[in-house]
């Protein structure tokens, strides 16, 4: 993916047909909420002319700037600066009526409440160009799993009621949402030394991603092909990838897993080198017993 | 005493028993402080360091002259509002006070969970003197104290906690000790300056002070917090007072015995009027200043006590 307007600062659209000649698969500021309604119409406009996929994160910016946890009674009690979560609604809203008015391409990085649902499902209905996406912590995790203001479980967007997180998993269930991805984002420890609201979001999700995504097919929240369409073939599809999916041609790019093997992750185990996830001494189950890439084993046994 | 934990982080995880002991023992010190002579040994040979990362001038005195009278070796520092945007400075600064060996932490920080995170990086006990919007639980005490003495009873009152709610650790550190205590709690003033989820927390919300005051045993002034505020919370301050703001005929509506009460520092003319917070018939608000001194003076000999009975289990050979 690349960078959607230069820098990341919302003033100038990036070479889009330069870097789709090099690679790029989609373009987007990642969580920097392009501000500029017209800047990103002209982005879609432009983009749809290459077919280039653009990745939106919605959330008003105004209402959510400062924010380190989702508006209600636990952040109230905590003192916590709290975002409503009609912030990813508005920002969703806004985006959707681009993608009507441009007819792009667009995916939405995190649909992470049910309010912004019902609006997902119009644009569908109405035949737009539109995906969307969650990060496995936000399936997995709640508001209260903050506790004590752990800093490991600050995240952009906040953690959501248990109501949202159920939900979210339903929607993915249904198709709704497209795509569950790990949104692997490591931060040193002094990042994280620090008080809740100053602390910086995001955890490894890399190595946790499997394990935990098996969570919810452990409760009952969703099936084993579920979560096979939302983290292999779905996200390939949307991308263009020739990967995600067993068929003549396509690369062989493969893992085998035993989804009930048990442990209990140590955080300073992980492979990365970045250690904070949300997980350590978590019970999980599901084991990676290796990893083939266009047919090459590079993980396990067979390696 | 019932009052067992190593550390004063706030009223959320204290037991009514707990608050009980902490207002009975501060009635000792409310004695003692009335005296020409002030001193106690309760704290004799010990060090506590005042760490005050956010202004403040009735707490760091209050604290200042407790730990004084109470035989302490007393260090006020003064930590730059400028030098504590980096959180290093915070979890660096506890280490190397923490080196130092003090026996007692009063801190004050404008981050919720800030002296919490510092509480678990050092070995004496911390008193959280106020961390952003979260607590101040020794306000919330010395409120009790004040209340309970003027009242007979901290029980069965019914009590109006008036303005900038979302702003302000005291009113979270009062809702939750009073709510402890079993009274009944009306939280008044516009929506804006309430935080979400109140209404799940047993309290009762009023927009029309006049109608949120009529009864009332007490009523509890905020201060309306500017610095805390980044953008428009209210119109003017002007409106703000009007319709907000305690005055003669506002109060006249609460119980004819209800008392005033404002932590500090106040904003005269805006959430109340200068000659109710004046009227030594209604106002307990210099009471609070005093009470402060002596709830603090209590929350540190019980910790002082409990730090000693700790170490003498795990120390050795100590005199
Ligand atoms: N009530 C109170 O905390 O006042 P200071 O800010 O002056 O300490």
């Amino acid at each position: 993916m690349a960078a959607l307007t230069k820098a990341r600062e919302g003033r100038e659209m990036t070479e889009i047909g330069f870097l789709t000649d090099l690679g790029a698969v989609a373009f987007t500021d990642g969580v920097r909420v392009v501000r500029d309604t017209k800047l990103l119409g002209r982005c879609m406009t432009y983009a749809r002319g290459l077919d280039a996929l653009i990745v939106g994160h919605p959330q008003d910016p105004s209402l959510s700037h400062g924010a380190a946890a989702t508006s209600g009674k636990f952040a109230s009690l905590y003192g916590i600066p709290a975002v409503s979560p009609m912030a990813e609604v508005m920002g969703l809203d806004r985006d959707l009526a681009l993608v009507a008015m441009t007819r792009g391409r667009y995916h939405a990085d995190q649909i992470t409440v049910a309010a912004s649902l019902p609006a997902l499902a119009r644009a569908r209905d109405a035949g737009l160009d539109v995906t969307a996406g969650i990060s496995i912590h936000h399936l997995t995790l709640n508001e209260f799993d903050v506790g004590d203001y752990r800093t490991f479980f600050r995240f952009t967007p906040p953690l959501r009621s248990e109501d949202d997180r159920l939900s979210m998993v339903d929607a993915v269930a249904q198709g709704l949402i497209d795509t569950i991805a790990s949104f692997h984002t490591p931060q040193d420890e002094e990042s994280k030394r620090l008080p809740f609201e100053a602390a910086a979001p995001g955890a490894v999700g890399l190595q946790t991603l499997l394990p935990a995504a098996l969570r919810l097919y452990h409760q009952g929240g969703l099936t084993l092909p579920q979560l096979f369409r939302a983290m292999a073939l779905n996200p390939a599809r949307r991308l263009d990838l020739s990967a995600g999916r067993l068929s003549d041609g396509a690369p062989a790019d493969l893992v085998l897993f035993d989804p009930d093997a048990p442990f209990v992750l140590d955080r300073f185990a992980l492979l990365s080198k970045s250690k904070n996830t949300p997980f350590d001494g978590a019970r999980m189950q599901g084991r990676v017993l290796g990893t083939w890439v266009a047919g090459t084993p590079v993980f396990g046994d067979h390696a | 005493m019932s009052f067992r934990a190593r550390h004063l982080l706030g009223i959320d995880h204290l037991k009514p028993d707990e608050i009980v002991s902490l207002l009975d023992l501060s009635e000792d010190y409310v004695t003692l402080n009335r005296r020409t002579v002030k001193h106690s040994d309760a704290l004799a040979g010990m060090t506590q360091i005042n760490m005050f990362f956010e202004n403040s001038t009735r707490t760091q005195a209050s604290f200042e002259l407790a730990g004084k009278r109470l035989g302490a070796d007393v260090m006020n520092m003064a930590v730059a509002q400028s030098s504590v945007k980096k959180g290093e400075t915070l979890i660096d600064t506890a280490l190397t006070l923490n080196a130092m060996q003090p026996d007692l932490l009063v801190v004050r920080h404008p981050h919720s969970g800030a002296v919490n995170l510092l509480a678990e990086k050092v070995n004496c006990a911390v008193i959280n003197a106020g961390d952003g919007r979260h607590e101040h639980p020794t306000q919330a005490l010395l409120d009790a104290l004040t209340i309970r003495r003027a009242k007979g009873r901290l029980q069965r009152l019914t009590i109006a906690i008036c303005g900038d709610i979302a702003h302000s650790r005291v009113a979270r550190s009062n809702l939750i000790l009073l709510g402890k205590m079993e009274n009944r709690i009306r939280l008044i003033g516009p929506a804006t300056l309430m935080p979400a989820g109140v209404a799940d927390m047993g309290v009762e919300l009023f927009e029309d002070m006049r109608e949120g005051l009529k009864g009332v045993d007490v009523v509890m002034m905020l201060r309306l917090q500017k610095e805390r505020m980044d953008g428009g919370f209210i119109p003017s301050e002007r409106e703000y007072f009007h319709r907000f703001g305690l005055d003669a005929e506002k109060l006249a509506l609460a119980a004819p015995d209800a008392i005033v009460m404002h932590p500090g520092p106040m904003n005269r003319g805006v959430e109340i009027d200068g000659t109710i917070a004046d009227d030594i018939n209604r106002s307990v608000i210099q009471d609070q200043v005093e009470m402060g001194v002596a709830v603090r003076m209590a929350a540190l000999d019980l910790l002082a006590r409990n730090l000693r009975a700790s170490r003498g289990r795990t120390a050795v050979g100590e005199p």
